[in-house]
């Protein structure tokens, strides 16, 4: 196997595997701090139970996550050595950043998991807010290392040589804000469809207590507050890529010749050879309107950029709608979850195909995120630091690569199957569910700390 | 400030950051040892003090070895670039050591009572802490025997699948295990000492003697090595680096009396402090090579901007990450701490309690069964009412923001078709 398409491997499916650990890394402390804060607030047992459960398994996910990202930083150095040479001081200090949020996460994870019967109730969801921030910082910072890569500045190149570095406006880049914000939204959204997922699936089997009820409810929540806010934030993304990789959004809507009123198509099998789309829906003006706010604006096609430098757009068009077409689908569903849950008188929707589309929502929000980095680094390429440096020329010289990729995608193999072995197997534990005495008590409980009457048959009212 | 002392303070930086390593990962990869030789009566027991006392730490020790990897491309991109050629072979090995290492330990510790996981889990655990010590030891001793050679463009010219298997650098890899084994065991004297459980104190103090008197041999011979195979090296801890070296040695002969005479949270310090001045002692007499005999430390410093925005970095990333560091060792490793009125255990129990309490007396029937008229908590129903809220004003802003545009499509299209 040829070195670099082993490297380009090797990285791939570390960063496939990593993306899915990070993600939710970022997005289950916002849930557990939200749980663990209700059950404080409402002094509801059934909240902990949740918070109790979830940071078990957040313990085993973070730890997955920490060790793909440290085989990321290491694969940075032992699969791009030369790229790193040349790039190193420029992009290192979001990475040097990130280390830090990460070593507060770690931190206070450990804190978090093992002081149950150490601090005090408070103190001890305190502990979880340097979480939630680490989370999200580590997340804002790392992308920016890669939206440098996309948006290259802070730097001149005078005879060759790299002079006149300044890493925080490399840090700044154009496109940094908008990626760093798209995959921070988009962790929390996958997260909470992953929590509602798994709530909603336990809802088909039958189990209807509070437990799960109140699972659902809380990753519904979060998931349609960010689900609409991902497809604004995707849209704003697109018209950032739009004016500083234009190579990149002919390749991610299959547009091959510079056309003015371009029109959007959705789907489709874009044909390099013939440049055309096949079978795909084209609808007039749009992608004008939607990239540049002006259906008259000229859209830079493929063939406007020599061939060696045009991304694959024929795994990337498919790949991009199908991320869009997944980020419509679920905001939708939040929606239609909600219209439900109104309509029947405040209460979780019990129909099957709610729940069902619940279910798929999870693992679908997490494809999307493959997807859509699937498609900015394949529509960076030939590139690895777009206008500067090819991939090719940033790769490892040294031999091993092609014995070194296997050994890693077998390891993700065995780590991916162990992890969701061991999850299924912590999620079957019977223990911290909460018994039905508890939850018609806690009933009687709010009812009398209210002062209303409390119900006859409280079974019922659960 | 001279761009040359920057570089110089970042390099101490880097290196306090594999202090650091040493002696904070280093321990938990010595715990890892110790789970792999544990054995006779008190063999489980010794695994669970184990487990317990590097659970909650072993993640953020890690860290450590991040900073030094991306410090390392920020300030001294050549030396990243050098060592990752170079030693391309050794480090994929440390870090497939380091992944299983994490990744076994997180199964581990949570299934431990299922035997198949002991089996698979534990001993990858175990054996991946025994070969990352072991790699990274190889690793160190071949940049510093000047194996990295580069030519003048800077390129790599040495030999990726020969340069690191030398008895020099196999010496230095068994010498970095020891000294893992020995910090664990020492740490574990106090862990031992904090639960008064006298076997397993007798147990870990007698390991970490052990395993002291292990180090300071592998020690000799590496350094006596040293003097055929790192003669700058060798050159550079007989003359510069000496008073740090003896210092090292002193520390560990300390560790070894504190420890026969029973204190432990001194001889904690101790043998802390002991790897620590070795690793000192080794930077010093290689200074001011970072790759001998290749990249000096000026030749390989990034620009002093570049090395500046890091050093400031590194600043605010101690500020923030020191204090934390110490309460989680203080919440975890101190003995004597108070422990609140309540605490959250206590509190969901009571809660539990409460509940349980209530429904008794209403007199509760059997099981519970489904029922559509469920009515949620009033907390689920306003954030529910603010998210979609949220939502529907995000449809409207989108609405207005594409009105403009909107109107002048459709104002367009009438235009065509009246045309």
């Amino acid at each position: 196997m040829p070195p670099l398409i082993a490297a380009r491997g090797q990285m791939a499916v570390s960063l496939a595997f990593h993306i899915v650990w990070a993600s939710l890394g970022v997005g289950l402390p916002l849930m557990m701090l939200l749980a663990e804060g209700l059950g404080l607030w409402r002094r509801n047992p059934v909240w902990y139970s949740l918070a109790k459960r979830w940071s078990k398994a957040f313990g085993i996910m973070y730890a997955i996550g920490a060790v793909s990202g440290v085989i990321l930083s290491f694969e940075l150095g032992l699969l791009w050595p030369r790229f790193m040479k040349f790039a190193g001081p420029i992009f290192g200090l979001p990475f040097y950043i990130e280390a830090t949020a990460f070593f507060i996460e770690a931190i206070f994870l450990g804190i978090y998991l093992y002081s149950w019967e150490k601090l005090s109730p408070f103190v001890h969801w305190l502990t979880i807010i340097p979480l939630v921030i680490g989370g999200m910082a580590s997340s804002l910072f790392v992308v920016t290392a890669n939206a440098w890569m996309n948006t290259p500045t802070g730097f001149r190149i005078v005879d060759g040589k790299v002079v006149d570095i300044d890493p925080i406006q490399a840090m700044l880049s154009p496109s940094a804000p908008m990626e760093a914000i798209h995959m921070t939204v988009a962790a929390y959204e996958a997260t909470a469809f992953a929590v509602a997922a798994v709530y909603a699936f336990a809802f088909l089997r039958g189990r209807r207590d509070s437990y799960v009820r109140q699972g659902l409810l809380l990753g519904a929540i979060v998931a349609t507050i960010t689900a609409p806010l991902q497809v604004w934030v995707g849209d704003v993304t697109s018209k950032m890529v739009a004016q500083t990789q234009p190579a990149k959004l002919a390749a991610m809507e299959g547009l091959f010749q510079t056309t003015r009123y371009a029109p959007l198509t959705i789907f489709g099998w874009p044909d390099p050879t013939t440049g055309r789309v096949y079978f795909g829906l084209q609808i007039n003006d749009l992608l004008s309107l939607l990239a540049y706010d002006n259906i008259s604006h000229p859209v830079k096609g493929l063939n406007a950029f020599p061939v060696s430098l045009r991304p694959d757009t024929q795994i990337i068009h498919p790949l991009y709608d199908t991320m869009v077409a997944i980020g419509f689908a679920v905001a939708f569903l939040t929606f239609w979850f909600w219209f439900q849950y109104f309509r029947h008188h405040h209460t979780v929707p019990k129909g099957r195909w709610t729940l069902l589309g619940l279910v798929a929502a999870g693992p679908l929000a997490f494809l999307a995120i493959e997807f859509g980095w699937a498609v900015t680094e394949l529509g960076r390429q030939p590139y690895i630091v777009y206008g500067y440096m090819l991939v090719k020329d940033g790769v490892q010289t040294a031999p091993g690569l092609d014995v070194s990729f296997p050994i890693f995608a077998i390891l993700y193999v065995i780590l991916g199957i162990a992890s969701v072995v061991f999850l299924i197997r912590l999620a079957r534990e019977k223990q911290d569910a909460p018994t039905p005495r508890v939850e018609i008590g806690q009933i009687i409980v709010r009812a009398e700390e209210r002062g209303e009457a409390v119900p006859e048959h409280p079974e019922h009212a659960l | 400030m001279n761009p040359g002392t920057l570089a110089y303070f970042m390099a101490f930086a880097l290196w306090l950051s594999v202090m650091a390593f040493a002696v904070l990962g280093g321990a938990d990869f010595g715990a890892g040892v110790w789970d792999l030789l544990a054995g006779g009566e008190a063999g489980e027991r010794q695994r669970d003090a184990l487990i317990r006392a590097i659970g909650p730490v072993w993640e953020a020790n890690e860290i450590w070895l991040i900073f030094l990897i991306t410090g390392t491309w920020t300030a001294f991109s050549p030396v990243f670039y050098a060592v990752m050629t170079a030693l391309f072979i050794p480090l994929t090995l440390a870090l497939l050591g380091v992944v299983m290492r994490g990744a076994a330990f997180a199964y581990y510790t949570h299934f431990r009572a299922a035997v198949t996981v002991n089996a698979l889990w534990g001993r990858t655990f175990s054996v991946a802490s025994l070969a990352t010590p072991f790699l990274l030891g190889a690793v160190a001793a071949t940049v510093a025997s000047g194996r990295v050679t580069l030519d003048a463009a800077g390129a790599v010219t040495a030999n990726v699948i020969t340069s690191w298997k030398t008895p020099f650098a196999l010496s230095c890899g068994c010498l970095a295990v020891a000294a893992c084994a020995c910090l664990a065991a020492t740490y574990m004297t106090v862990e031992a000492s904090n639960q008064n459980a006298t076997d397993l104190l007798r147990i870990f103090r007698r390991r970490a003697l052990i395993s002291g008197v292990v180090t300071a041999v592998l020690g000799i011979v590496s350094g006596w090595l040293a003097s055929f195979f790192a003669p700058y090296l060798f050159s550079g801890l007989t003359s510069r680096a000496l008073p740090l070296a003896l210092a090292g040695v002193t520390a560990g002969i300390l560790t070894a009396l504190a420890l026969l005479l029973g204190f432990y949270r001194i001889a904690r310090m101790l043998i802390g402090a002991a790897v620590a001045l070795v690793l000192g002692a080794w930077a010093v007499a290689q200074l001011p090579y970072l790759i001998v005999p290749s990249l000096t430390i000026a030749q390989a410093a990034s620009p002093p901007g570049v090395q500046a925005v890091v050093l400031i970095a590194t600043l605010v990333s101690m500020i923030l990450v020191l204090p934390s560091t110490y309460y989680m060792l203080y919440l975890f490793k101190s003995r004597d701490r108070r422990r609140p009125r309540l605490t959250a255990d206590q509190y969901i129990q009571s809660l539990e309690e409460r509940a349980e309490a209530a429904s008794e007396d209403v007199g509760m029937p059997g099981a519970v069964s489904a029922d559509a008229n469920a009515t949620p908590p009033f907390a689920i129903r306003s954030i529910a009412a603010v998210a979609v809220a949220m939502g529907v004003a995000v449809v409207i802003g989108a609405v207005i923001d594409r009105w403009r545009h909107l109107r002048a499509r459709f104002r367009l299209t009438c235009h065509r078709l009246r045309n």
